[in-house]
């Protein structure tokens, strides 16, 4: 991959916006957009499609980017590709259908949870919580299904930073063995997979621990998990 | 004892995971705690996945789920191609101790099969 700070050829394509340049960077930063795609793999939508709709916007990328603004341009691809990855899944995909009809109904799900948990002294199920807020079960199953997607809104920086400075962190951190394949994993997804399947804490005992939502976890374990699953399919 | 049996089959291929997903948690709605589904639906993720991944092309997956007092057992099967194993990552035995009370993957000639019991807890 090219670096707008080393490669001075961003200069030369803002200036003459030779068309041969232009496709010579996109050959050259292709291997960004096929990264980003195979994040997507296997919700549904093929290979080649999702390869397709990286490319273009990688295409949309070297033609946009400005390297005066002193930005590297594999943040600004970066962003580019994977906005329009989270895009395509969002308008087009029944996943994501489902997340917004749906979204709407999670602060009265977790209200509603908090409330049972009370009351009951154990976590209710889903069919208490739409008894309780008066919706029908399936509204339930999917808003929560929507809940633990992987195309709803991430960590925020603060929350990632909250994580990082707890000190259960870095014990995780300093253990002697850690599966390979857990490496490739960002810092967070790491932690909260270690505390879920090697710690065996509950979901909710990680996000007290955490200082984040279950559903947050949740949201996490599965991003995890796909992405392991996907490593391990494309070894 | 109340027990009810379901039976699902679907093409064995990926985009059907979420299907698998959402199925297996309704079917648990009433059973288990919606910590308890998360869980489940990771172990039915997880499995299902392995058990689809060798050559998705035309094979059917068969879902069995018993919904008893207290469990839910989930029992999966697909034809193989011969001389094709089920492989599961190293870490799928981790996962699955965590998110469910058993669980067994096995390959026999020409067929692949998952099973997983997940116990409610403090009803």
């Amino acid at each position: 991959m090219v670096d707008n700070g080393l490669d001075p050829r961003f200069l030369q394509l803002a200036t003459t916006r030779d068309q041969d340049l232009r496709n010579q960077l996109v050959v050259d930063n292709q291997g960004l957009a096929r990264a980003f795609a195979g994040r997507y793999r296997n919700r549904g939508v093929t290979a080649d499609d999702l390869d397709q709709i990286a490319l273009e916007a990688l295409i949309r990328a070297v033609d946009r980017f400005d390297p005066e603004r002193g930005l590297k341009f594999s943040t600004y691809a970066a962003r580019t590709i994977e906005g329009s990855l989270r895009e395509y899944f969002r308008d087009r995909t029944w996943d994501t259908k489902v997340s917004r009809s749906h979204r709407q109904l999670i602060p009265s799900i977790r209200a509603a949870s908090e409330l049972l948990t009370q009351q009951l002294s154990r976590n209710p199920t889903p069919t208490e919580i739409a008894n309780q807020i008066g919706t029908e079960l399936a509204n339930v199953t999917l808003a929560i299904e929507a809940a633990s997607g992987y195309n709803t809104a991430p960590l925020t920086i603060e929350q990632e930073r909250h994580t990082a400075d707890t000190s259960e962190f870095e014990a995780v951190e300093a253990r002697a063995t850690l599966p390979t394949l857990l490496d490739m994993l960002s810092e967070i997804e790491r932690k909260v997979v270690e505390l879920r399947f090697f710690d065996r804490l509950s979901q909710e005992d990680i996000a007290d621990r955490l200082g984040v939502s279950q559903m947050q976890v949740s949201r996490l374990l599965r991003r995890s998990l796909d992405r392991l699953r996907t490593q391990v399919e494309q070894a | 004892m109340t027990t009810s049996r379901f039976h699902l089959t679907l093409p064995a291929q990926t985009a059907n995971l979420q299907l698998v997903r959402l199925m297996v948690a309704t079917l648990a709605s009433d059973l288990l705690s919606v910590a308890e589904i998360e869980d489940i639906k990771v172990a039915i993720e997880e499995l299902t996945a392995v058990t689809i991944q060798p050559s998705e092309g035309g094979a059917n997956l068969h879902l069995d789920f018993l919904v008893a007092t207290g469990s839910l057992t989930v029992h999966g099967r697909r034809e193989l191609p011969e001389n094709v194993q089920l492989v599961a990552h190293d870490f799928l035995s981790t996962i699955l101790e965590a998110v469910c009370d058993s669980h067994e993957l096995s390959t026999e000639p020409g067929v692949g099969t998952f099973q997983f019991v997940k116990h409610a807890r403090g009803r």
